[in-house]
């Protein structure tokens, strides 16, 4: 094989990665987390994890566990909650130098600061630049919409709709909410205009 | 998506010439954001490759496992202009998550075209359709070309047929992936059927 790579891995190496900047604060209602050296943290940035980093914050997570949850470490709970968290470490950066430093320095200081429900906002958040990044474009079309809404209508009485509904990617259900809402709209308008 | 049918969008004579070929490819549809001009192609695996890939990532496990597989296997079989993008499963595993997942959907959902297997594939299915293939007018000389390469064996009182696809392609027979042995079956089982 030749020493010399291919030009294209060449351009996909040398590509600058992007990163998302948010404000945090009011997401996870923290006015008082602060960065190294205690300033107050306001802005963060967001880099989406390159596989190999994504293995490791899996990596990072399993030895969280195992540290903290000695006689749980094998529940799946216990893991989803500290890949989240590793995922969080991995993926927060520090505004100023984003491709050198994190916001957290590992799992277990994500777990310190942060309580669940948290680092679930802030996993959606992640999971919002994921979709914004992602290559696959996956747009609810107005038959899809249409199917869940039949669905949900027709079984109501049942706990069905839940249960559909909860194996649906949180961006999707955005999605949806977003599309229906502006149906509601439509649909009220037309309403007044009619009655007008 | 690993498919173990052959594909209905292709013809049976049309699968038949991409399979007969010395290493069948096909272009996928994936580009990487702001390098769309670089098209990417898959070229088939053998058994071996598979094997190697398994081999490779064997000490692993969980995710890990199955993400350093399916970078190995990537690091093989994606080229762009007639050359391997990627020489190894590290440099694959250098792609974000969300570019890795939708360029795995390509390449295995090719794969499963271009390199049907003996332990994947429904080849039984394959065997029908490649012999369907083989019948047709414009692979006539191709098909009694690769139906031919035998030799007969076991002397006058038992003879048999002792199949040499290998002077077809002029590879040793160890080096012939699944699918090339897939479309000589199919050109000898015409063969058989038409001059018995």
């Amino acid at each position: 094989m030749s020493d010399e790579k291919h030009p294209l891995f060449e351009a996909l190496r040398a590509g600058e990665r992007k990163v998302h900047e948010f404000d945090i604060r009011e997401l996870i209602g923290l006015e008082s987390l602060t960065e190294w050296g205690g300033k107050p943290l306001e802005k963060v940035a967001i880099r989406v994890a390159r596989k190999i980093e994504q293995d490791a914050a899996v990596d990072m997570a399993t030895m969280y566990a195992e540290k903290s949850a000695k006689h749980a470490s094998g529940d799946p709970d216990v893991i989803l909650d500290a890949k989240a968290a590793a995922i969080v470490a991995t993926c927060f950066r520090d505004l100023r130098r984003p491709h050198v430093l994190s916001v957290w320095p590992d799992a277990e200081q994500v777990c310190r600061t942060l309580n669940a429900d948290q680092i679930g906002a802030l996993l959606n958040l992640y999971n919002q630049v994921r979709r914004v990044e992602s290559p696959d474009k996956k747009e609810i079309t107005a038959d899809e919409l249409a199917a869940v809404i039949s669905m949900c209508v027709a079984a109501a009485s049942t706990t069905i709709p839940e249960a559909v509904l909860a194996k649906i990617e949180r961006v999707k259900l955005e999605q949806m909410f977003i599309l229906l809402a502006i149906q509601l709209h439509e649909a009220r308008k037309d309403e007044g205009d009619g009655n007008g | 998506m690993w498919s173990p049918d052959p594909p209905k969008s292709l013809a049976p004579e049309r699968l038949f010439r991409l399979l007969l070929s010395a290493r069948p490819s096909l272009p996928i549809p994936f580009r990487f954001a702001g390098l769309e001009q670089h098209t990417l192609t898959v070229g088939a695996l053998s058994a071996q490759h598979f094997a190697d890939s398994e081999d490779a990532t064997s000490h692993l496990s969980g995710e890990r496992r199955t993400s350093w597989f399916w970078a190995h296997v990537i690091s093989q079989c994606l080229e762009s202009a007639g050359r391997r993008v990627f020489d190894d499963a590290a440099d694959v595993l250098g792609l974000s998550e969300t570019q890795l997942s939708a360029l795995r959907r390509d390449v295995e959902s090719t794969l499963s075209v271009v390199s049907p297997s003996y332990s994947f594939s429904n080849w039984v299915t394959w065997h029908a359709r490649l012999v369907v293939g083989a019948d047709h007018h414009l692979n006539a000389g191709a098909y009694r070309g690769l139906a031919a390469s035998y030799d007969i064996g076991g002397g006058i009182a038992q003879p048999r047929v002792i199949e040499r696809p290998d002077r077809y392609y002029g590879v040793s027979l160890c080096q012939l992936t699944d699918a090339q042995w897939m479309v000589y079956r199919a050109a000898r089982a015409l063969y058989e059927s038409r001059y018995k």
